[in-house]
């Protein structure tokens, strides 16, 4: 009791210590200040941004109380659940029953994503190699086409990849090439950037010795620093395809072809909609195996 | 010209002794063409005429200079570029970055009693294996899968909260995972042998060694949820997306790429940031 009498009456200190820490006396006389912690600013700025966070997002843990349970507290009047059924019911027609049967139709669709992420994979990575060296700024020492390469590196790192999908499939039609395409120029753009950051960390002692020989720039980038990073660049081809088989499976939402096509549309459906848990299954599995085997490559080249 | 010769030889020695790894190049690029001539074997009915030629150019056109109009006749770039009225784009770029930050926060939260769940070195190889087994459940699932899903239970930029939540604690909370494994206990018997107590070792002693790693990883997967709360849009779940999917419906490419240019310099910015703050964290420079 009496501690925490204490407390209260120290109230003030103990806020101000959060933020000035006290001053530390030792035995000779001299007076020590620890440094001040950022760690309070950053959480009163992170309480701050999430008030205007929740607001902005219309967060509220009662709309999903009224939704799974009906109890509307605070009477917020929110829109009845979807169709007229709870929460629960609507989410549990998700997955039973379990319609198994469904396989047969799904392995097709499945298949083509595999080969869309690998052939966009494939050619993306392929292109990202010599780019890379253009994005590089020990190697291009020409200004003008490092600077238009980073350009056209970010611009395209940062559209979605569903976006360029949905341009391809305007272009294209519904088919597989859009999301081959799609995902090739995705790839292109991370491994072009993972690659060129990879390149300016190297060691170029033996790219000059080569070039000093009097070697063209073309044939001692060959000898000296391709060896140096072709480990490094499978091992990104890799982890693109990683991302790209899981990316893929919902490219078809805007009919770019593969598995994404039958999801949507077993979705939308509410009679269907129990077909979801086993496509989810059979995506879950091509993801795992296809993550597995690239991991074990991956740790063969490291 | 003996000397020459004799340097010759010494070069030729030397390359031989390289490795030789002929078979395995051969098998590998042999394996590589089959699989791409059986993925170019999926490719069918393209359907590639005047009209994608027209497309084409119409989304560069307007890409590079969108002077659109809306359907009631308004110039698109002022009407929503140069706004901050709710359907402008900074207001919707807003929207989306507090759906990612809102995301981030509630899925770093969830992920670390998962990350304790899961560690061998807290709980054992049979419930640590549950856990990974949750998490990789979690992770595999399509973000706008959890879209819909929680679509049914909230609305609007809510669900695409919540969906983004779930999908960060996947990787968050495998990397929580690996920098919990790495915990040195031998600073907490040197606190030990300091008469600490439980609450003050764990203060002193475990949550310094995470808090780097663990921020580090906040901020990359910030990073990634802010650009898929951009699309998240396309099932309904708030932020700049669902503006955007309207404009792909309705085939207004100028509209298209005033989205498009209100996505560009933010998801840029925050990725230079992010990149920043992570170097200036792991290696405190």
């Amino acid at each position: 009791m009496e501690k925490l009498k204490d407390y209260v009456k120290n109230i003030g200190k103990y806020i101000k210590g959060i933020f000035i820490p006290e001053q530390i006396i030792i035995q000779d006389g001299i007076v020590v200040s620890p440094p001040r912690s950022v760690a309070p600013y950053v959480v009163i700025a992170f309480v701050f941004v999430s008030y205007f966070a929740i607001q902005a997002t219309e967060f509220s843990i009662f709309e999903v109380i009224y939704k799974l349970f009906g109890i509307d507290i605070l009477n917020n009047h929110f829109e009845g659940p979807w169709r007229a059924m709870t929460g629960w019911e609507y989410l549990s027609r998700y997955f039973f029953p379990i319609d198994y049967g469904y396989w047969r139709e799904v392995i097709s669709p499945l298949v083509d994503t595999i080969q869309m992420s690998f052939l966009g994979s494939f050619i993306g990575s392929a292109i990202a190699l010599p780019v890379a060296f253009l994005a590089s700024s020990n190697i291009n020492k020409n200004k003008f086409t490092l600077t238009s390469a980073r350009a056209v590196l970010t611009i395209f790192r940062t559209i979605p990849m569903i976006i360029y999908a949905v341009i391809f499939v305007w272009v294209f039609g519904k088919n597989v090439l859009p999301g081959t395409m799609a995902i090739g120029l995705f790839t292109f753009s991370i491994v072009a950037k993972m690659l060129f950051e990879k390149i300016e960390t190297i060691d170029l002692g033996s790219y000059e010795a080569i070039e000093s020989t009097g070697a063209s720039k073309g044939k001692s980038i060959v000898t000296a620093v391709l060896p140096q990073i072709l480990p490094s660049f499978y091992s990104m081809s890799l982890y693109a395809f990683e991302i790209n088989v899981r990316y893929a499976a919902i490219l078809g939402y805007v009919g770019a072809g593969g598995i994404g096509l039958i999801l949507q549309s077993n979705m939308a459906d509410l009679d269907l909609t129990n077909r979801v848990f086993t496509m989810l299954f059979f995506i879950w599995i091509v993801v795992i195996s296809i993550e597995t085997i690239s991991r074990f490559l991956r740790r063969r080249l490291a | 010209m003996k000397k020459n010769m004799k340097a010759t030889a010494i070069v030729n020695e030397t390359l031989s002794r390289e490795p030789n790894h002929v078979l395995i190049k051969v098998i590998v690029v042999s394996i590589l063409v089959a699989l791409s001539y059986w993925s170019i074997s999926s490719i069918t009915d393209v359907n590639f005429n005047e009209n994608g030629v027209r497309v084409a150019r119409n989304v560069i056109r307007y890409f590079f200079w969108p002077d659109g109009t809306t359907d009631q006749g308004e110039p698109i770039v002022l009407f929503f570029f140069l706004t901050l009225e709710s359907h402008g784009v900074p207001y919707l770029m807003y929207e989306t970055i507090m759906i990612a930050f809102l995301g981030t926060l509630f899925g770093a939260v969830l992920a670390v009693p998962i990350a304790f769940l899961a560690s061998k070195n807290i709980t054992g190889t049979y419930v640590s294996g549950f856990g990974i087994t949750l998490i990789t459940l979690i992770r595999t699932m399509p973000v706008f899968v959890w879209a819909m899903f929680f679509l049914t239970i909230a609305s609007g930029a809510f669900a695409g909260v919540l969906a983004i939540s779930v999908t960060s604690i996947g990787m968050i909370s495998k990397l929580f995972i690996e920098a919990i494994e790495d915990i040195d206990k031998g600073i907490l018997e040197a606190l030990d042998s300091t008469g600490a107590t439980t609450l003050q070792k764990i203060r002193y002693g475990i949550i310094p060694q995470l808090t780097a790693n663990f921020l580090s990883t906040i901020i990359y997967r910030f990073e990634i949820n802010v650009k898929n709360a951009t699309i998240l849009g396309l099932v309904g779940a708030g932020g700049i997306g669902t503006t955007m999917m309207g404009a792909i419906g309705s085939f207004n490419f100028s509209l298209v790429a005033v989205c498009l240019w209100g996505i560009i310099p933010v998801v840029f910015v925050i990725e230079f940031f992010s990149t920043k703050i992570r170097t200036k964290i792991t290696t405190g420079e």
